[in-house]
């Protein structure tokens, strides 16, 4: 089979060139690993060019990052991505509210004009305290009060803890929107302001694009880009890194330039929930705004930018 | 000729929203629950009725409230149907009802709430039906009164009924089981309709109580609407004979120990609440009692249970006109109530509204909304009309059943 | 009439091309050089500038070339951009030729004109380069960084390297010292200092070294696999549990035993007074007139 006798080339040049004496532990291709992890192969294979100019013979699935993403049936959309607990956390002592997490998301989820699933809050506990802004998406709740209502099936929690829409399902009762103590929901009061090549695109829950007149609509922690390998378009469009992204079974979190043990991180900057008590179980934590980057400013008005 | 004309504007809106989307309605994300939802809730509430005079006064062995009895049972049937109705109204996308049933979740109040609706009706019109047999025999024995076309509509529906004993005993313990089945599932549906509020966290919607409240409120709005459609019937078809004073008198006492009741659970519901004044919950409180809600709250407090309890509790009060009013007021009060109910809740979310276009921070319906509410309640008033033209408002076999044994009985 | 005619026309030709001659867009192409485990590959971001701000360009298609030893351009392939103005491209092995040739690598993308924006291109220049991790006894990572030159293959100094284990979207660090500098054996040696990070099952953890916008070679990306991890741990998942927020099917027992027994018994009655009902139509059919 030809994908072993190029894995065996793979190793044997590694090995050739590992000359400084070092110990050999097991060398696993990462195409082998993909394979095993149950990705399946495309059956497409590519000729592809390794740095010491020999032919690699690869099938384009098992490719890291992976040229272009086959698309995902709705079945295993409702499922999600076996093995991961998505976790994200929010760092408000960074956070000037200068909402390049509201336009990447907004763009990149081509919603109606006006409309953002990310809010940036102007939040003052009580007179005393110290007002900040906190960026809100939608939680993806452990106990979601969301899910629990709707009568179609519509909102579905998935194995990877991602709570997602189906814009196909939905009846637009707007139950979910009354449950959600976040404010997490909009709704699609009309019929979304977006090119008609978009509206002409498959819909995909794990993408929510496009958005469908007459549904709901929330943050979707972008699965399709965390198969990727890849943050949130918020994460990656905050130039000071507040948002952290992450697995909570690999207890890692990052913002992309910065990585972190998310159980440490929780631990030593004191992490915590919004509304705790209701029992929702949220999977976004906030790490509290001391030492903060920037002085809070508040803005003239509610302006919204888009 | 006002309703249907009223019913025409209510469809134009829908057509001009099913079009454009919900955007037509002033509703936007934060109060998503307008006067849709206080409609679908009112319509619930004064569906009601007809557990009340039909199944528990029949079973508490009253025998005065027989001529009431229809009034009642076509006043829910046609509002638990434009209850469903104006719920599909209220759906961003009302072409996938079906999706309720091919793909519903039992987990889901709204799914509870599907199945008692529709059990309700279905019990509602078999309560409807099965006493009517009787009178559209008698209707027939004077057929030539009729056009053609009510001849062949009531031998469709009723030219089995041979007045037989055999037929009397079925259809009398069938009544007499269905009296008794309605309460449980009338007390349901209003149940779970207050659990499409009590089951979320929000200010206002977040208490224990909301069962309780309901169904007292709805037992309350119904009678009211009976001493109206009484009043109302009784001066347009001359049945001062059947519906005599001492109805008014009844159920104008009827209505004072309701309003009463709904009292009870008003105060329940908003003193315990106000002596704690949870943050959550301050802002949503003094909203109501004393901020941008209060000339509502207090109009409804008052024009649904104060003023009535007032007019009624005097022998005066209980006289026809008198008690007329005292409904109509416990019905506009009602009605003002179930919208305090479903949106200054909405208007006190726990996260700031912000980030959101100015629109969406205040809520007056817009005109496809009122036409689109005033129609529903327009068209489930001309269906009882249109009830009352074709099949006799008073049940009459059952009237002289009553008279001759009253008169039998004085004997 | 014929002079009027004449001025008609060129006013009319005139404000056609006029309107003709819309303003176009400039796009901004940048061109990135990746390896990840020994495999090259380029990024093309394309950008335009609306209001001052830089956004994304969707839609265009990136076409990428090789300079060969003589200065001209070889078609390596074409990848179209998605929403972000994003597209990569691997090598292709048809570049085998060139790429041997050289020790350093001149790559162009560039992408057409089209209504709304101008023509783009970028360019980059690489040396060719390998990174190689490997590990040490005592849980010690060593990554070396070896750069093509007409010799062969030799170390290069004095570039910020980061040794980690590789997570879902990140790297994270194996010591507190983030980053460090190679060496003159372009050698990096870091102690595994993380406790307990779960791996896979086997407690495998993939250890990385990482190279990020270097100027002469690029990103580079290499990882080998050890067994330094803790086994995998799973948060509990209740998505196959029977809970009030499960999928339709999966409600609680207790609810599903509550609900259809009470529909089961109230429809029951219903049915039961339908079959009544049936019995009066009956009974009045066969009864005397």
């Amino acid at each position: 089979m030809s994908d072993n006798q190029t894995r065996r080339d793979f190793l044997l040049t590694g090995l050739a060139i590992a000359g400084t004496g070092a110990a050999c532990t097991s060398k696993k291709n990462i195409f082998e690993e993909t394979a095993e992890a149950g990705v399946k192969p495309s059956g497409k294979k590519v000729k592809l060019l390794s740095v010491d100019g020999n032919i690699v013979e690869v099938d384009e699935a098992f490719l890291k990052p992976i040229p272009e993403m086959p698309p995902i049936p709705n079945s295993e959309e409702r499922i999600g991505i076996a093995g991961r607990k998505f976790v994200m956390v929010i760092d408000l002592s960074r956070c000037k509210s200068l909402k390049k997490c509201q336009m990447a998301c907004n763009y990149a989820h081509q919603l109606h004009p006006g409309i953002s699933f990310l809010k940036v809050y102007p939040m003052q506990e009580s007179e005393h305290t110290a007002p900040y802004w906190q960026p809100t998406n939608c939680m993806h709740c452990d106990e979601p009060p969301c899910v629990k209502v709707c009568p179609v099936d519509a909102t579905f929690k998935r194995q990877d803890g991602i709570v997602l829409i189906d814009s196909d399902r939905c009846v637009g009762c707007r139950f979910c929107m009354a449950a959600c103590p976040y404010s997490s929901r909009i709704f699609n009061w009309e019929e979304p302001g977006i090119s008609a090549a978009t509206a002409a695109l498959p819909y995909s829950c794990e993408k929510s694009v496009p958005q469908k007149k007459g549904t709901v609509g929330k943050c979707d922690f972008c699965p399709d880009r965390a198969r990727e390998n890849k943050l949130p378009h918020c994460a990656e469009a905050c130039p000071n890194g507040v948002f952290f992204f992450g697995d909570m079974n690999e207890d890692t979190v990052t913002n992309g330039a910065e990585t972190f043990r998310f159980s440490e991180l929780i631990r030593d900057k004191s992490g915590y929930r919004l509304m705790e008590d209701l029992g929702t179980k949220p999977s976004v934590y906030y790490l509290p705004p001391v030492n903060r980057n920037f002085p809070y400013i508040p803005e003239a008005d509610s302006v919204h930018t888009s | 000729m006002v309703l249907v004309s009223l019913c025409l504007v209510g469809l134009a809106a829908y057509i001009r929203q099913l079009y454009y989307g919900l955007g037509v309605t002033a509703m936007r994300d934060y109060v998503s629950w307008g006067i849709y939802i206080s409609n679908f809730v009112f319509f619930v509430a004064i569906s009601l009725v007809g557990s009340l005079i039909t199944a528990v006064l029949r079973l508490t062995d009253v025998h005065w409230s027989t001529p009431l009895t229809r009034i009642a049972e076509i006043i829910a049937v046609s509002a638990i149907t434009f209850a469903a109705l104006i719920i599909i109204v209220d759906m961003g996308r009302p072409e996938r009802f079906y999706h309720l049933f091919m793909y519903g979740r039992l987990q889901s109040p709204i799914t509870w709430d599907v199945i008692v609706i529709s059990t309700y009706f279905v019990i509602s019109l078999l309560l409807l039906y099965l006493p009517l047999l009787p009178d559209i025999s008698i209707l027939l024995q004077h057929q030539e009164q009729y056009p053609k076309w009510m001849v062949k509509l009531y031998k469709g529906m009723g030219s089995f009924w041979k007045n037989a004993p055999a037929q009397f005993a079925i259809m009398n313990r069938s009544v007499g089981i269905l009296s008794v089945a309605i309460i449980p599932v009338a007390f349901s549906i209003h149940t779970v309709t207050s659990w499409l509020f009590a089951t979320t966290y929000r200010p206002g919607w977040d208490s224990t109580n909301f069962g309780a409240y309901f169904i007292s409120g709805a037992f309350l709005v119904g009678a009211g609407s009976v001493l109206v459609a009484m009043y109302i019937f009784r001066t347009h078809y001359k049945l001062e004979k059947y519906i005599t004073e001492s109805h008014f008198d009844k159920m104008g006492k009827i209505v004072v120990l309701l309003a009463l009741l709904y009292l009870y659970f008003n105060i329940n519901e908003f003193l315990v609440p106000a002596f704690k004044m949870k943050k959550s919950e301050e802002e949503h409180l003094t909203g109501l009692f004393a901020g941008e809600f209060a000339p509502i709250f207090w109009f409804a407090i008052f024009t649904s249970m104060f003023i009535p309890i007032f007019i009624l509790l005097f022998k005066r009060g209980r006289r026809p006109f008198p008690a007329f009013i005292a409904g109509i007021l416990v019905v506009i009060g009602s009605w003002f109530k179930r919208y305090l109910i479903v949106t200054p809740t909405l208007l006190h979310p726990f996260m700031p509204m912000h980030d959101v276009p100015a629109n969406y921070r205040v809520y007056f319906p817009s005109w496809e909304e009122w036409a689109i509410a005033i129609g529903s309640l327009a068209a489930a008033l001309l269906v009882i009309t249109f009830f009352a033209r074709l099949f006799p408002i008073i049940p009459i076999h059952e009237t002289i059943e009553e008279s001759e044994t009253t008169s039998h009985a004085s004997l | 009439m014929r002079l009027y005619n004449l001025i008609a026309l060129i006013l009319f030709s005139s404000v056609f091309t006029g309107l003709q001659a819309q303003e176009k867009s400039s796009v901004t192409l940048r061109i990135n050089y990746y390896t990840h485990q020994n495999l090259p590959y380029l990024v093309a971001k394309a950008k335009t500038k609306i209001n001052g701000k830089l956004s994304p360009v969707p839609g265009l298609v990136a076409k990428y070339y090789i300079y060969n030893a003589t200065g001209d351009t070889v078609f390596l392939g074409s990848a179209a951009m998605d929403f972000k103005g994003e597209s990569l491209l691997y090598v292709p092995a048809s570049a085998q030729a060139v790429f041997q040739s050289q020790a350093s690598l001149h790559f162009m993308v560039v992408t057409a004109s089209n209504k709304q924006y101008d023509e783009g291109s970028g360019e980059v220049t690489v040396q060719k380069s390998k990174l190689i991790i490997d590990t040490l006894d005592g849980r010690k990572a060593v990554a070396t960084l070896l750069v093509k030159n007409d010799t062969g293959w030799i170390p290069m100094k004095g570039v910020e390297l980061t040794l980690g284990v590789q997570r879902l979207d990140g790297i994270l660090p194996i010591n507190s010292t983030a980053t460090a500098s190679t060496d003159s054996l372009g050698m990096v040696t870091g102690d595994y200092a993380i406790e307990n990070l779960p791996g896979d099952k086997k407690g495998i953890l993939t250890l990385v070294a990482s190279i990020k916008d270097n100027e002469v070679v690029g990103s580079i990306e290499s990882g080998i696999n050890v067994p330094w991890g803790a086994p995998a741990h799973f948060i509990t998942n209740h998505f196959f549990d029977r809970t009030l927020f499960a999928r339709r099917g999966q409600s609680p027992i207790w609810l599903e035993i509550l609900a259809y027994s009470m529909v089961a018994m109230v429809w029951g009655v219903v049915i039961y007074l339908l079959v009544q009902l049936r019995k009066i139509i009956r009974i009045g059919k066969s009864a005397a007139v």
